[in-house]
Order: C-alpha cells, then sequence, then structure tokens
C-alpha cells in the first residue's frame, strides 16, 4: 500500500502522526523526556511536566504557527516530541521569525523508526524564515547534516578556562560522579602547592584593570540586554516581558550555582559589555550570556574571568560568540564540542550574516536559558 | 516511458546502508527498519537521494514505513511519484 499525498485530497492514514503538542499531552511527553532524555526509571516529577507547559505551551511569545510536535505512534500513544521555541529577531530593521527547536526525543526508535526524522523534518519545513537548534547531540546533528544544513563551528564550541586545575578535574569528575566531591579537599591542597609550577600557563591578565563592575537585575539588566544585542546585525527582537520572563526562568537553574548578573563599564561609565553566568565555590561556572560592544570583547572576557575567581570557581566555560573567539584564546582558554549549533534557512541574507559572525543566535537568543539545559527537577 | 527507479534504489541502499551492518547482501522485500539496517538518519540520506538524485518532492507525511520500508517499497513509492509527476 503506497502512502502518498495526492492532489487535492488529503494524505492517507499513516501508521504513525507528527500534530501540535497539545496540553494533554505534557504527562506522556514529561514521562518520555524522563526516560529518554534524564535515562531514568523514575516516573517523571510533577515539576517536569509543569516546566514543560510553561516554557512550550504558555511561552508569553507563544506562536501557534510555530509549535512543538509529538508524534503518536499506531497505538495512538505520544512516542517522539521535539521542542519548539518561538525567538522572533531583527536584521538589519527588517522582521525575521525564528523557531528555536530542541528536546528531540523518540521512546521506541525501533517499533518507530521515522519518528525522529518526521519531527525533525516537520519543524524544518515550518512557517519560519530560521530554524535554529542550539544543544543538537551527535544523534540529532547527523540527522539536521543529512537535511543539508552542517554543523556552525563558530556558535558551536565550547570555551573552558580553568583556574585551578586539579579543582577542576574534581568539579568534571563530581558532574558524573558525586562522590568525588569528597576529593575536593585534596584537590584544592594540589592546587596551592602545584601553583608556582603552572603559573606562567594559567596566570590571567595582570594589567591594570580597566573595567568596573556593577551587578544588574530587573529593569537594569533588561535595558542592558537589548541594548547590547542590537549590536548584532542578526538579534532576538526581545520585548521586555518576554526577557524577563526568559531570565526568571534562568535564574531557577542551581545545578552550577547562583546566578550573577554584571554590566562591565569603562572607568568613565560607558557601558562595554555584560556577562550572565552561574557559579559556585569549587565549582566550575557556566556562562549563560556574554556580550560586548566591538572592540572591548576582551575586556568583558577579563572581567568575567575575574568575577569567576573571586567566586571560588575553579573554571569556567560557555558557548563562543564568533567574535569572542579570539579574546578567548588570548585569555588561554581552550575549546571543545559537546553539542552543536546548526541553522536552516532559505534566506541568503540571514544565511550570509551568520556566517560572518554578525548574529546573536545562542544563549538567551536559543534555550541555553531554559532549565532543560542543564538543571534537574526533583 | 517510465523508468524503472528500483536498480538505482537498490544500489544507494547497498552501498550506504549495508557496509554499516557487514552485509552483503538484501533482498528487494526484507525489512530495512525492522533488522536495523535504516534508522531516522539513514532515512533523511535516503529521502535527499531520492529528491535529489530521483527527482522526487516527498512530503513529511509521506515518510511512512509502508513508504520507505524495503527496496521494493521504496521503489514502488518513488516510481508512483515519477508517475504522477509526468501526467
Amino acid at each position: 500500500m503506497l502512502h502518498v499525498e495526492k492532489q487535492g485530497n488529503a494524505p492517507l492514514a499513516s501508521a504513525a502522526d507528527i500534530r501540535p503538542l497539545e496540553r494533554s499531552d505534557i504527562p506522556s511527553v514529561a514521562a518520555l523526556y524522563q526516560k529518554v532524555l534524564l535515562r531514568s526509571n523514575k516516573p517523571a516529577p510533577t515539576s517536569l511536566g509543569t516546566y514543560l507547559e510553561e516554557v512550550f505551551l504558555d511561552h508569553p511569545r507563544f506562536d501557534a504557527e510555530l509549535p512543538s510536535r509529538v508524534c503518536i505512534d499506531a497505538k495512538g500513544a505520544v512516542d517522539g516530541f521535539i521542542g519548539v521555541l518561538p525567538a522572533p529577531m531583527m536584521l538589519n530593521g527588517k522582521s525575521v521569525r525564528a523557531a528555536v527547536a530542541g528536546s528531540l526525543m523518540v521512546g521506541n526508535p525501533a517499533e518507530n523508526p521515522l519518528a525522529g526524522a518526521r519531527l525533525l523534518r516537520s519543524v524544518r519545513s515550518g512557517p519560519q524564515d530560521l530554524s535554529i537548534s542550539e544543544t543538537a547531540n551527535d544523534v540529532s546533528m547527523g540527522m539536521w547534516e543529512q537535511l543539508g544544513d552542517p554543523a556552525l563551528p563558530q556558535y558551536s564550541l565550547q570555551w573552558v578556562r580553568v583556574f585551578r586545575p586539579a579543582g577542576f578535574a574534581t568539579a568534571a569528575l563530581a558532574e558524573r560522579f558525586a562522590a568525588a566531591r569528597l576529593l575536593r579537599p585534596i584537590a584544592s591542597l594540589t592546587d596551592t602547592v602545584a601553583r608556582p609550577l603552572y603559573r606562567g600557563a594559567l596566570a590571567t591578565d595582570e594589567k591594570p584593570k580597566r573595567y568596573r563592575l556593577k551587578p544588574l537585575e530587573g529593569p537594569e539588566l533588561i535595558a542592558c540586554l537589548l541594548e547590547l544585542s542590537k549590536l548584532h546585525a542578526l538579534h532576538p527582537d526581545w520585548d521586555e516581558e518576554a526577557l524577563h520572563w526568559m531570565l526568571d526562568h534562568a535564574a531557577c537553574k542551581r545545578r552550577h550555582g547562583a546566578m550573577h548578573s554584571h554590566a562591565v563599564e569603562s572607568p568613565g561609565g560607558k557601558l562595554l559589555g555584560c556577562h550572565i553566568c552561574f557559579a559556585r565555590p569549587g565549582g566550575i561556572a557556566w556562562t549563560l550570556q556574554l556580550l560586548a560592544a566591538p572592540k572591548a570583547e576582551a575586556t568583558v572576557i577579563a572581567s568575567l574571568l575575574d568575577h569567576a575567581q573571586q567566586t571560588g570557581a575553579v573554571a569556567i566555560r560557555g558557548r563562543v560568540m564568533p567574535r569572542m573567539v579570539g579574546p578567548l584564546m588570548r585569555q588561554k582558554a581552550f575549546f571543545l564540542c559537546n553539542a552543536s549549533t546548526v541553522i536552516h534557512t532559505k534566506n541568503a541574507e540571514i544565511q550570509a550574516t551568520i556566517d560572518a559572525g554578525d548574529a546573536f543566535i545562542t544563549g538567551l537568543a536559543a534555550e541555553s536559558w531554559i532549565r532543560l539545559i542543564g538543571d534537574r527537577f526533583e | 516511458m517510465q523508468v524503472d527507479v528500483r536498480s538505482d534504489v537498490r544500489e544507494f541502499i547497498v552501498d550506504n546502508f549495508l557496509f554499516r551492518e557487514d552485509r552483503e547482501t538484501v533482498s528487494d522485500t526484507e525489512s530495512l527498519l525492522e533488522n536495523g539496517l535504516m534508522d531516522s538518519t539513514g532515512v533523511l540520506e535516503l529521502v535527499a537521494f531520492l529528491e535529489s538524485d530521483i527527482g522526487i518532492e516527498i512530503q513529511d507525511n509521506e515518510i511512512v514505513p509502508e513508504n520507505f520500508d524495503s527496496i521494493e517499497n521504496i521503489s514502488n513509492y518513488a516510481n508512483a511519484k515519477l508517475s504522477k509527476n509526468s501526467n
């Protein structure tokens, strides 16, 4: 039996179907998330379902034409999901309709082997001008590549700057094995004793500071992000309500410590940049957002590294933005890739802008702010 | 005159999917999905081949096992699409 869409008629029935996420699907999607992405046999906590509903159905910029999708199997059960976040953007004064796709998962790929492909194609072929995936793992990246969309290295690499090597090794291990935290006192002693040995390799810039840090929150933080985001040709078209909502979500993430938000200003009070990071003593700090005015990248990065060290973090990491790669290299960061940024667009101007590195399409502009990325649900 | 794409489909399947499973042959009716020869990534590779090399346009809701599960099904599906395009 062939399943070919006939002209003017609805497609013939198929074994599985893709349709927009509905509120009644949330418990099933939470269970799927718990099983597939968290690899847990325990029932999904209620808080996970509540969170999925809030992020994917109650987003302040929710766009019914850019819905998250579920795959319904032959028995009528939810067996696949792809989350979609609306991400309105601006390019040289023109509106760009963007959708951020993530959390692609299939419960029983052996029984439903085409579900992942159909979910991804369904989102990619939507009405948006630009599709973005910021955290594509190897499997989903393989699918994007088969669709003709390669990873973007200049937006994909993670940077890591180590301050205390033994502490970093211990903290990295503790992210997988909690018992490794017991090694912290030994690591701390090792770093103190061995400091003279790697001072040259890891020393931060000793030049006098040419900046001042100003803690930011609420309307001041929002105003700062709005101002700095516009320094990229392609940037989020945030409104204050949506940005406030996203920052509130981000602030709930606790895995890497408390959220710290700062403006970086010149001694004369000129805005040079801002950063939002999560840090705790003895941990690896995580950078959600790093934005800098042109030619101020090195200063803003130096201020972030200084701040992270002052919190007691043993290292700090984040996602590169093209303008930041050079200054990060000079700050002795190293680079690795554990999730890829990939985009799809048929618009040549959007593609050229992203290829040129003049796009703000990661972090708060994409999906790193949601708790599904690097947080726990109890 | 309608061209049968079966040999092209077979060649693509053999060249791209069989070597990964260390197999030498596959029958026209053998299930590619049930036997693990093709997964979601593989089907997208096949879709790209059918669209670019065979010249058919595939709708999302046509990517179903009934159309993509075996060389025979894929060939019948592609031939039907080509036939529809030529009418």
